[in-house]
């Protein structure tokens, strides 16, 4: 089965890739100041022979510095980070272009896992807020993915409560057709399961399908791991396609979605290098280290090569047996914060610079 | 004293505040001061050189030799004034040092003070073993020694905090600048002092020509080792810029010998975070000025700068864990119109004492921008003297006394 958005194998996806990261980092290293400071500290910009050659900015950059390439009466729409669990947040200048790029290729890497009809879909969030100026990554990825649904229905109120009766009229009109829940994990088990799991009401949506992402820190502080959550899932909601997805706001568009088999996967967008950070060499399959995460869509900010803060480990290339073609991988987890820095106190947070 | 609750309170351990309080003063260097800390030094040095180096350290510069030494620097100075204890010094203690707090503690315990300390809530195991033992000594000291010490962790903006800072006679801060600010919102009485310790910065400075001539350079390495690797490169006496001293062509072919010399010596091992915290600093500096990365990965991330473009926007984001900035100058009369800023702390390789002190208008110059000045290896140590302040002086009070 050919998966649009995920056809690249090895030979053409390391030529394509490479050849759009030369071009995106020469872009930005001619409209980002701060881009090109970067580079011009590595020597400047170059012709690079290989993707392991181009130098990933660290993510934590978006959160210290106005990082963009177009003039700021082109910025069409800013995307910050939810900021559950870090006081900075990261700040995402998007013009019109890039945020089209980014729902074009959202919209074809989620139809690889879930078809290209629209279905009756439910959002186990809040409705968005109406201030289009600022959306968090959390709206952003709500609003993308309701692109798919028809009347999408939200599911809490704005104290997270779940409407309970709406939900279970849902479920009752739609029990015999294909339906598309997307959330937050965290949301998704605590103001969904759980609630439904405090009054022992469990329903049945066996044409579900369970989009969901987000960090797995405040799940594994509860002690749910991807397991008990697929499995909880399954016990109260009936769901067995259940999908995470990694993602970044920093990356927002290129997605990579888990498959049926129980992996993420980089599409044609996206590309992804583990590295061992003493050496800085990529590592082998099997083998966990950073993970260096490429996207070709973004153009209004340098996005495009990011140093993530969080550990996976790759699985294997193009033979995934679900069928899709480019990388598979599973995310580890997130590094620990490092002790603040300076003569300071965990009393006041950094400063940062305008 | 009426007090809410606290994080914890670690010394006194029967929670009587009120002792510690209404305790008496001692005499400076009263036999059962200098007993206490004789005994605390003893133990720590037979018990920490291997599992807590920094203890052993501590317990090093309090060896019995050196308090005498103390003693007789802070006497000699008291022939025709009486000195007396200054009364309740209270400090407030960094996260980053987690020795420091006792350092100063003990000078003010020997000079006959009551010493409250509000140390960090980042405590480490290293600190509450210190703790621990520090509190074993003190249940076995008669009460004129053990009533005179009360440790505690709180918030900033706690109870203790107000109070001690309204009952002390000096009030000592170490930390950040915004910590310091934010904790000078408690008001201290109008006679009372305060000495600062506000966010510092310290660099090394080698003669290159030294280095290619120098033979063996192991010692020189561990210097330079103990120097950058004590305390996670955080406090404000580790050095974060090397300044090299000599031509281009000497300097490059120091650089290579030195570095293949101290990489051939150094453990790769560190935290994944810590590696990752400084890319992200170094890019952060790249942002910030003009330099040119030339290690990227490692133990020790290394960049070159200009010695003018060295500012406290740079250094400020400097995130410890082995990272230095490389400059160069040609002479060592340079020096002083390039530093930017007022640092503490040059520790030094490749120099001799004339090279500093012979001509007067460079050594003028120099001490304008430098509190302290030490040889490589040395920048880390304790010294009564800190940032230009003599410790002992402060925590004592000068009686005028006749001439009869």
């Amino acid at each position: 089965m050919i998966y649009h958005g995920f056809e690249l194998d090895a030979p053409r996806k390391s030529v394509d890739m490479l050849q759009q990261q030369q071009q995106l980092t020469e872009w930005h290293y001619h409209h980002c100041p701060a881009y090109r400071q970067i580079l011009d500290s590595l020597g400047g910009l170059k012709n690079y022979a290989s993707l392991e050659q181009l130098p990933p900015v660290a993510v934590g950059l978006f959160k210290t510095f106005e990082m963009r390439s177009i003039e700021a009466d082109k910025v069409f729409r800013v995307l910050t980070s939810s900021g559950t669990t870090s006081a900075k947040t990261s700040r995402i200048y998007l013009d019109k272009e890039t945020a089209q790029a980014q729902s074009r290729a959202l919209v074809k890497i989620l139809q690889s896992i879930i078809g290209k009809q629209r279905m009756p879909m439910l959002l186990v969030d809040t409705p968005l807020p109406s201030a289009a100026q600022a959306f968090t990554a959390r709206s952003a990825g709500a609003q993308g993915l309701s692109l798919f649904g028809r009347n999408p229905q939200y599911l809490l109120d704005e104290n997270m409560e779940l409407d309970i009766e709406g939900f279970l009229k849902f479920c009752e009109q739609h029990q015999h057709e294909q339906v598309l829940l997307f959330g937050f994990t965290f949301m998704v088990w605590l103001h969904l399961v759980q609630v439904l799991e405090q009054r022992s009401i469990s329903v049945s949506l066996p044409h579900a399908v369970l989009i969901h992402s987000g960090g797995w820190k405040k799940m594994l502080e509860q002690a749910v791991d991807q397991k008990a959550f697929k499995e909880g899932i399954k016990h109260w909601l009936g769901i067995t396609q259940v999908h995470d997805f990694y993602g970044m706001v920093e990356q927002t568009g290129s997605i990579y979605p888990e498959c049926q088999y129980g992996v993420l996967h980089c599409s044609d967008f996206s590309d992804i290098l583990i590295r061992d950070l003493a050496s800085w060499r990529v590592c082998q399959p099997g083998e966990a280290g950073l993970i260096q995460s490429f996207s070709s869509l973004p153009k209004s900010y340098p996005g495009h090569n990011l140093l993530t803060e969080d550990v996976g480990m790759l699985l294997g290339e193009d033979d995934c047996p679900c069928g899709r073609k480019g990388k598979y991988f599973k995310v580890l987890g997130r590094l620990p914060k490092t002790q603040q820095r300076g003569c300071s106190d965990t009393y006041q947070p950094r400063i940062m610079a305008p | 004293m009426q007090l809410d609750a606290i994080d914890r309170l670690f010394i006194p351990v029967s929670g009587d505040v009120d002792s510690f309080m209404g305790s008496s003063l001692a005499l400076p260097f009263e036999f059962s001061s200098v007993a206490f800390v004789d005994q605390l030094s003893s133990y720590l040095m037979a018990h920490c050189q291997t599992p807590y180096p920094d203890l052993y350290a501590l317990g090093f510069w309090f060896r019995n030799s050196h308090i005498k030494a103390l003693q007789d620097r802070v006497m000699a100075r008291s022939a025709e004034r009486g000195l007396y204890a200054k009364g309740l010094v209270f400090q407030i203690a960094p996260g980053n040092v987690d020795t420091l707090f006792l350092y100063s503690g003990l000078l003010a315990f020997l000079m006959g003070n009551r010493v409250a300390i509000r140390v960090s809530s980042r405590q480490s195991e290293q600190f509450l073993f210190l703790l621990d033992v520090l509190n074993q000594i003190l249940q076995t000291q008669p009460a004129e020694v053990q009533d005179r010490w009360l440790i505690f962790a709180c918030e900033h903006d706690s109870d203790w905090i107000q109070q001690l800072s309204r009952a002390c006679d000096i009030r000592v801060l170490w930390g950040a600048d915004e910590t310091i600010q934010a904790l000078r919102r408690h008001a201290l009485r109008p006679a009372a002092k305060e000495l600062s310790f506000a966010q510092r910065h310290s660099l090394t400075l080698i003669n290159a020509h030294y280095v290619l001539t120098a033979g063996d350079l192991n010692l020189a390495l561990k210097g330079f080792e103990t120097d950058i690797f004590s305390f996670s490169q955080q406090a404000c006496s580790s050095p974060k810029c090397l300044v090299w001293q000599g031509d281009e062509a000497t300097v490059t072919r120091a650089r290579e010998l030195f570095w293949q010399a101290a990489e051939a010596r150094m453990h790769a091992d560190q935290l994944p975070e810590e590696l990752m915290i400084k890319y992200e600093s170094m890019q952060e500096m790249a942002v910030q000025a003009p330099i040119s990365i030339t290690q990227m990965k490692g133990r020790v991330f290394r960049a070159d700068i200009g010695l003018k473009d060295l500012d406290a926007r740079i250094l400020d984001r400097h995130p410890g864990y082995g990272l230095l900035l490389e400059a160069r100058i040609s002479d060592l009369a340079e020096l002083p119109q390039c530093l930017q800023l007022h640092y503490q702390t040059l520790s030094y390789l490749g120099y001799a004492k004339t090279d500093f002190f012979s001509d007067p208008a460079f050594r003028h110059a120099l001490f304008q921008k430098l509190d302290r000045l030490v040889p490589l290896g040395k920048a880390n140590e304790f010294d009564e003297i800190w940032d230009g302040v003599d410790l002992l002086h402060e925590f004592c009070r000068v009686v005028r006394i006749p001439s009869f």
